[in-house]
Formats: C-alpha cells, structure tokens, sequence
C-alpha cells in the first residue's frame, strides 16, 4: 500500500509539473515563434483527460488545484478559473458515459465538445460574476476550439503514455471493478 | 605514216599532266587569287563553308548542352545551396542591422530622458486569450515592484501589477482590467483609457463638447503616478456620441502593438518626466520665452 501510496503522489506531482511545461510552452515558447496561429491549450486539453479518465472526486480536488496554478501564468481571476473549470467538468462527465466511443477519437471528440463549453461558459460566467465582463470575440475563440481539436490527438498520445507510466488498477480504474474500493 | 611509233594522245595528257602545276605555280607567284574567274567558287565556298559550319555548331552545341546536363543539374545544386547560404546570411545581416537600428533608438531614448529606466524583454504571453498580459525577465530582485509604468521607444505598453523575484506579469493597456488616466493631446481635456479587447482601448469621461477627431493622439495624463505625463497612447479611432450622455465614448487604437513587443522600459522613477512639454508648439514655446 505504501508503494501505491508512493506512486500515486509522484504521479500527481508529476502530471503538475507536465501541466507547468505545457503552461510553458504555450506562454512563452509558441507565441514567440509562431504568432499567426495561437497556441493549442495543452493545459485545457489535459484537464480534459483527467476529467475523463480519472476518479470523479479526486478529478475535481485535483482541477481546482490546477486552475490555482492556472493563475500563475495568467490575469485569470481565481473565481472565473474554478468555476469555469467546474462547469466544464460537470458538463463533461454528463457528455462521457453516453457518448460511444472510445481511444484517440473519444478523446478528439471531448476536446471539441470541451472546448465549446470552455469558451461558452467563459464567456457566461464573465458576463455573471465579473465586473468587467470579456467581450465575445467569436473568430478568436473558433480558431482556438478548431487549434485544440487538432492537436486532441497527439496530446491524447502523450497523456496516455503518461497516465500508463504510473497506471496502478487499484488506484486508477475510470469506474471500480465489483468488489474493489477505490 | 607515223614512223617513230609515237602516240600524240599519250603525249599531250602527258604534257598537260605536267604543265598545270607549272602553270600553277606560275599563277601563285602572280598573286591572281582574288581574280574574277576565282570569286564566284570563293563564294559558293563561303556560302557552303558557312551552311556546314552553321550546322556543326548548332549540333555541337546541343550535344554540348546535352553532355552538360548532368554537370548543370549538379552545378545547379551546388548554387542553390551557396544561394540559400547566402540568403541565410543576409538575413541574418538585415535581422542584425535591425536590431542594432533597434537598440541603438533604445539607447538614445535611454541617454535622452531624465527618467530612470530598467530595460527589459519579453518573455511570455497571457495563457488565456481573455486577458492581455505579458511576462517579462525582470522582477523584484531588479527593483521592481507593482505599479510601475513599461513603455517603449513608440509609446505606453502598460504596469506591472505582479512583480516576482525573476519575472513580473505586466499589464497591457488593452486588458480589460487596466486603467490609465490619459489626455487629448491637442485639447489637453482628461479622460480614463479602459481596455475593451486585443487591439482596442476606450477613453472615457471626456465632455461632449470637446472637439476630438479621428486620428487624434491620445497621450497619458500622468495623474495616476504610473506614467510620466504627455507620453504616447493611442490614436483616436471611432468617436460614439451618445444622446443621453455627458461625455464621449473614443476608441483608440495603442500607438504599440503589444503583440509585436520585443524590448520594453520599466520607468523605475519617473523624476517628473513631461513630454508633454518636449512635444509642444516652437512658435509658442518661443514666444513664452520673449515674455
């Protein structure tokens, strides 16, 4: 147990500092050389994944966490980051176990419906809870949803390699084998 | 009757077999080539010479040719890559020339001014595309700290709001968050510039009888302690006059294209910097002197 233990506290720590890199890359390594096309959102795309492929509850701990550190590459206000977070995470696990799908094309298509969500309830929640709301900037967002679609399936390739580095059933299963306690 | 047996026939081809070289030879000594009799076979030879020779070249150009294409081909790959070589480095050389053009305005900006600045570059973007800000490679430990004024060579780019150890996040004057007090250059009336999105600005607060026109520069107002007075803005873009308002709604375009911000000034201490005094009027500048 103390080996499972270990693990999945690496694990974590180690998919934060993934989220760092990828925070990185598309702060200060995209834009610098590629200014026509803006950067995929690695980081939105790997809150996707965890939403979909880890535990429920621990997900939700762990993605508020995220959008914590969300704010350090950002102006994001901490309540727009969580509760926009939050909605997209509630919407996507209503979406995951109805939708027939499964491996790299599952994944595309919950990055696209994602990543609408993302925009749409940005947008909402800014105009609800900010006092200076954001404006809608619909090309802006449309080419930001079609650039993450397109990187939806190198980036699924990436996580799952990851999340297999440091798989341990136990812990890990999407949904508890009978019998087992997660 | 021929009683010597002697057969003339034999004897005069003999003869004349003998006497054409002599008479050749003759003709040589007399130097008759270009005679009347020789020019029309000089010309036909020409003509034929020419034709022949004509078409020798021709074919031993083209075999030539021929023979050459595989020199050419990788001749020609050898150019192209001196050719590219050589584009490699010219622009290089034009990215250096620009870049000295570009350091040396930051150098006399810098020498020109009272004020004391601490150059900077940025190095990161916002990560989300709702809000404009920027990342750059000073922080506290150069003495910065929160509300300090970055601006460049061309005009304002924004304040540090985040300063950390190594970085600062730098808010641009275009984020919806940002407030900078700023005034008509030409009527000197104040207004407040709030960020509306990427490449706009608002003035607001400004009375609907000043005189404001597209195209004005909007520069800033230095009541806000964060920028040193009368530096470039915006220009004027859009003017909304709304009935049932008191004051003007201007957009302004920012004269810096944050997007494109390479090396930026963080005003460490303004020492009452005002431009606005630098870019008035000669002639009224003059005359105040006279009085």
């Amino acid at each position: 147990m103390n080996s499972l233990r270990g693990r999945f506290y690496f694990k974590i720590t180690f998919f934060t500092f993934v989220f760092f890199l990828l925070c990185g890359f598309q702060t200060s390594f995209w834009p610098n050389l590629i200014t026509f096309i803006p950067s995929p959102q690695l980081w939105l795309l790997m809150i996707f994944f965890i939403s979909l492929r880890w535990s429920p509850l621990f997900s939700v701990f762990y993605i508020y966490f995220l959008g914590f550190c969300l704010t350090r590459f950002s102006h994001i206000p901490l309540k727009m980051a969580w509760t926009t977070l939050l909605t997209t995470f509630c919407l996507l696990s209503v979406f995951k176990d109805r939708v027939r799908l499964s491996g790299a094309l599952s994944f595309s298509f919950f990055t696209l419906l994602g990543s609408v969500i993302f925009e749409i309830s940005y947008v909402v929640l800014s105009r609800s809870i900010e006092v200076n709301p954001t404006s809608i900037q619909f090309f802006d967002r449309l080419i930001q949803i079609i650039v993450n679609f397109i990187c939806s399936y190198p980036a699924y390739r990436l996580f799952e390699w990851l999340d297999q580095l440091f798989y341990t059933k136990h812990i890990w299963s999407a949904t508890p084998e009978q019998g087992e306690e997660l | 009757m021929n009683f010597l047996n002697f057969n003339f026939k034999k004897a005069f081809i003999l003869l004349l077999i003998i006497s054409l070289p002599l008479i050749s030879i003759n003709m040589e000594q007399k130097k008759i080539q270009n005679s009347w009799f020789t020019q029309p076979f000089s010309f036909a030879a020409q003509s034929i010479q020419s034709f022949f020779s004509n078409i020798s070249l021709g074919v031993r150009s083209t075999t030539a040719q021929y023979l050459n294409l595989i020199n050419i081909k990788s001749e020609n790959a050898r150019l192209q890559k001196v050719n590219s070589e050589l584009q490699t480095r010219l622009n290089q050389f034009t990215e250096s020339q620009n870049e000295l053009e570009r350091l040396r305005t930051l150098l006399d900006f810098q020498g020109n001014t009272k004020m004391e600045l601490i150059p900077g570059q940025v190095i990161g973007r916002d990560l989300v595309a709702d809000h404009n800000t920027i990342t750059i490679n000073k922080g506290t430990k150069h003495g910065l700290r929160a509300g300090q004024a970055v601006l460049t060579v061309s005009g304002a780019v924004g304040y540090i709001f985040k300063p950390q150890y190594f970085t600062s996040h730098v808010m641009l004057v275009t984020d919806r968050y940002s407030v900078v007090d700023a005034l008509i250059q030409k009527t000197r009336s104040h207004g407040i510039v709030e960020g509306k999105n990427k490449e706009t600005c608002v003035l607001q607060y400004v009375e609907r009888t000043e005189d404001v026109k597209i195209g004005d520069l909007i520069v800033t107002g230095g009541l806000d302690n964060i920028f040193p007075k009368g530096f470039p803005l915006g220009v004027v873009t859009n003017i909304e006059r709304k009935t049932k308002s008191a004051s003007l709604v201007i957009d302004i375009k920012p004269v810096v294209d944050a997007n494109k911000v390479e090396e930026i000034f963080i005003v460490k201490h303004a020492a009452l910097e005002n431009f606005l005094e630098k870019t008035a009027d000669p002639q009224t500048t003059s005359q105040n002197g006279n009085q």
